[in-house]
């Protein structure tokens, strides 16, 4: 089974952000870093991998040309190769042209399951998988909070819901998209690192996709950023002193908050 | 894989301006070694320190299984060569791994297995013993440890007693003898032991503790480092094939002392990732306890230790990767051949001696003053600091005592300056007519960044009063050196508050230099080190001076040279507060 990971780079969450006059977040090389939400998606398919031996994993990448470190970070945790795609036409690209170059590598590549993160801890479009499952014309099981794969052939995913969860399947070839609850990822071991510069990492471009450059990037972008401001991370506190009563105000809050 | 363009001679750093060319800094690793970096800390993070309890009391198994762990995901293949199952990454990784065991007791585990349990083998092993051994310590089935020590001997390493006799058979050697404090002996596979063969030919033998006669005492009831193994190892007509001698007959001493300076300088790097661990522990508790209504890190006092902390990790970090990155330079450059390695190695005998006096001591100044800024809770038995103040006692006893250390520190300058090997002598005229006439020149070069400009200076001027006292004293005790351990103290200790101001203040240069958004903490740390270590030096100088004179000479040379090194125009309480405000808004050291 072909099982492709598409993961994206963002900036580190500890990394200090600011944007350019066009509302793009300026991404700085050293403080890209695999999405985290992707750390699950990897995990996902390293865990289908074992699980169904003969089984290869991709990782692929929309980016710059720099994220060949982030691919080399991500493949430390595991898989066979990464791809990526990148290419100076593709600044500025909105998640409907991610999408669109997305589902161009997958058909590329070939796969059985495609595995996404839920969203991206940069932009939390959160559009991107369904958009490329159109793109396609397959299945998307989204917010999967458990994925099973029967035989070669049928994904069944659980998502969560407010009481139990939901369960949904689809024909393979398939994309799934996976919620943090689904696994604990791995952390890369010292082993993985080394192994990761020796596996393939292989660069396409638009003309690689047979895309045409005017269908992609900020000049087909109908999507846009307008502003964005600092959240405040004063965290409001009540404190209750002394003796008198604080307990009870305490069991008071509990149960007005519904824990208790 | 090479560090920088040109190779640094050992104590060279005495008679060689402060630069920051030539020498490898924590902001100049590579991706790859950050990585690995990464890697060792999450281990520590997830697998290591959530134990922490258990590993205090010594469950059964835990360690060696850790231990395991650590070999599935690589970190103990590290020196090991690639043929032999290795990842052969060179002592830039594994100077780093050391250095993010932090404060956790399974580093002394780590480190015996991976430096004194496999390096003798990976130095001076036939083809045969490193492919019977190299594989199975790189992935941890076998655990390794090194038996040197016995009851009646320990700095005294060539008096040992343990006899090795060959069997009539010519076949085998037959092992008695007992050898104390053995690291993790209670579950090792494989002991490096040395014993003597005819009495008299010190003599290293590979020895699998699953052979007959082979046992271990009880478990010592230690002060701290719990997580480590410590018996004493009997071996009762232990028979060792002669395959298994390991190096040359009479020449085990050699394995000895040049593994040890690898070992030092590992434990250089180890102490100053403990010491940088105490830290970020007092940090945040000075953040989180209040008292008179604030912080504790708003008083003054609190300040000034958190940033002397600081300075203490920074200037060890500074020194010990700077040595690292210098010996790694060298051995690559020597070569295939491994002797020719440790020959390389052995040029920084100086720095390895220091880096573990260094290290070790700053570990203990951060340890002592992590538990006073706790208070009475740095007390218990449940706050972590209290533990990292047991373990750190053990790192100024083993790997060479820092009193050996201090001597082999000295005794090696001596021994280079007349052998020509460091230019102390040339250096003198130009030197004593400097201090004759109580003025230096500017040693700063025009570039110098004016907030080291101070610093630059009185590192050089620290230099060349250090060179005239011990040249004074040389020249006075030359017959009788060894007998004088005052006056080599004196020196050693001038020799390690130099290489730290030196390594401090080229490193923040080069921060400054190449623009980093942390220039100006690395300023600061540069400057407290000199604040701080100048006194120190001073003393030391002074001491050695003291000793070789008398009476009037004693007065005037000691007015001279005094008036030549001069003192700091700028205030340190300013520089304390600034980098105490530093780490308190970072939360523990401000560079990561
Ligand atoms: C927990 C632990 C683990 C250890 N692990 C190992 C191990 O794995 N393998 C191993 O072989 N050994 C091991 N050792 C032994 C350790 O290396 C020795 O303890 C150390 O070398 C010092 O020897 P000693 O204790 O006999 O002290 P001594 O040599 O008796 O020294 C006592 C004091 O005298 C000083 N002194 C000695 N000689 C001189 C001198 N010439 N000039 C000035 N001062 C001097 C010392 O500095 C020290 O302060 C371990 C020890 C401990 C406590």
């Amino acid at each position: 089974m072909n099982i492709v990971a598409c993961i994206k780079e963002t900036p580190s969450t500890t990394a200090e952000k600011s944007f350019g006059p066009d509302m793009r977040l300026e991404r700085r090389k050293e403080d890209a870093i695999p999405n985290p939400f992707d750390e699950y998606t990897i995990e996902e398919a390293l865990r289908q991998q074992e699980k169904h031996a003969g089984s290869t994993v991709t990782i692929l990448c929309m980016g710059p040309a720099t994220a060949t470190d982030t691919l080399r970070k991500a493949l430390a945790m595991g898989g066979d190769r990464a791809v990526l795609v990148s290419d100076s036409a593709l600044a500025g690209s909105d998640a409907i042209g991610t999408a669109r170059v997305l589902a161009a590598a997958l058909q590329k590549i070939g796969f059985d399951l495609a595995l996404f993160g839920s969203a991206a801890a940069d932009a939390y479009g959160g559009v991107v998988p369904s958009a490329t499952a159109e793109f396609l014309g397959l299945p998307l099981l989204s917010y999967a909070s458990k994925l099973d794969l029967s035989g070669d052939s049928t994904a069944r995913i659980q998502r969560a819901a407010e009481i139990g969860y939901n369960e949904a399947e689809a024909p393979l070839p398939a994309l799934v998209s996976v919620v943090k609850s689904i696994n604990e990822p791995r952390y890369p071991s010292m082993k993985g690192i080394m192994a990761s510069k020796k596996k393939p990492l292989d660069t396409f471009s638009l003309a690689d996709l047979g895309l045409d450059p005017s269908s992609v990037g900020g000049a087909a972008a109908r999507e846009r950023a307008i502003s964005s401001e600092k959240v405040s991370t004063q965290r409001k506190g009540e404190m209750y002193q002394g003796n008198e009563g604080a307990a009870d105000r305490v069991v008071a809050f509990l149960i007005e908050q519904k824990v208790l | 894989m090479a560090t920088s363009a040109k190779v640094e001679m050992g104590a060279a750093y005495l008679t060689t301006p402060v630069t920051e060319e030539h020498f490898l800094t924590p902001e100049k690793f590579d991706e790859e070694q950050r990585q690995i970096q990464e890697a060792a800390a999450t281990f520590i993070q997830r697998e290591v320190l959530p134990k922490t309890e258990r590993i205090r009391h010594q469950e059964e198994g835990l360690v060696p299984s850790l231990l395991k762990l650590a070999g599935e995901q690589g970190l103990l293949m590290i020196d090991v060569p690639e043929e032999y199952g290795g990842a052969d990454l060179g002592l830039v990784v594994s100077g780093l791994v050391a250095h993010e065991m932090r404060e956790s007791s399974f580093a002394v585990a780590h480190g015996a297995h991976t430096t004194i349990g496999t390096l003798p083998i990976v130095y001076y092993g036939t083809d045969r013993q490193k492919r019977a051994y190299l594989p199975k310590l790189a992935t941890g089935e076998y655990i390794g440890a090194y038996a040197l020590t016995e009851p009646g001997v320990g700095s005294d390493a060539m008096s040992i007693r343990t006899r090795a006799t060959l069997s009539a058979d010519g076949t085998h050697y037959i092992l008695n003898g007992a050898k104390q404090w053995i690291t993790n002996s209670g579950f090792a596979d494989l002991f490096v032991v040395f014993a003597k063969v005819d009495d008299t030919k010190h003599t290293a033998f590979i020895v699998e503790g699953a052979w007959p006669g082979i046992s271990t005492g009880a478990e010592e009831k230690k002060m701290g480092i719990k997580g480590s193994s410590t018996r004493t190892l009997y071996l009762d007509n232990v028979k060792v094939p002669v395959e298994n001698v390991l190096g040359e007959i009479g020449k085990g001493y050699k394995i000895a002392f040049n593994i040890l300076n690898i070992g030092r300088l590992k434990l250089g790097a180890g102490t100053a990732g403990g010491a940088r661990s105490a830290l970020d522990m007092a940090a945040k508790y000075a953040d989180e306890r209040k008292a008179f209504g604030r912080p504790l890190h708003g008083f003054g006092m609190i300040k000034k230790k958190l940033a002397h902390m600081a300075s203490d990790v920074y200037a060890a970090e500074s020194l010990v990767f700077r040595t690292i990155g210098a010996v790694e330079d060298a051995r690559v450059a020597a070569g295939e051949d491994r002797q020719a390695q440790l020959r390389a190695i052995e040029e920084y005998a100086i720095e390895c001696s220091i880096a573990k006096v260094f290290g070790s001591e700053a570990l203990a100044h951060c340890v002592d003053e992590g538990v006073q800024i706790f208070g009475g809770y740095g007390f218990m038995d449940e706050y972590p600091i209290s533990w990292a103040y047991r373990d750190a006692r053990i790192n100024r006893i083993f790997e060479g005592t820092n009193e050996v250390n201090r001597l082999v520190a000295a005794g090696t300058l001596f021994q280079r300056a007349m052998e020509g090997r460091v230019g102390l002598m040339p250096a003198v005229p130009e030197i004593q007519a400097q201090v004759a006439s109580g003025t230096a020149p500017d040693f700063a070069a025009a570039d110098t960044p004016a907030a080291l400009r101070e610093s630059v200076n009185l590192v050089e001027r620290a230099k060349r009063a250090a060179i005239y006292s011990v040249m004074k004293g040389a020249a006075k005790f030359m017959a009788t050196m060894r007998e004088e351990q005052e006056f080599l103290e004196a020196t050693a200790n001038q020799l390690i508050t130099i290489f730290a101001m030196d390594s401090a203040v080229a490193r923040a240069l080069d921060a400054v230099r190449s623009g980093s958004t942390d220039a100006h903490a690395h300023e600061l740390l540069a400057q407290l080190t000199v604040l701080r270590l100048l006194p120190e030096m001073r003393a030391a100088m002074e001491a050695a001076i003291t000793m070789s004179t008398t009476g009037d000479e004693r007065r005037a040379e000691l007015a001279k040279v005094r008036g030549y090194l001069g003192d700091p125009e700028l205030d340190i309480v300013p520089v304390q507060r600034e980098l105490a405000g530093i780490v308190a808004e970072r939360g523990g050291y401000p560079l990561r």
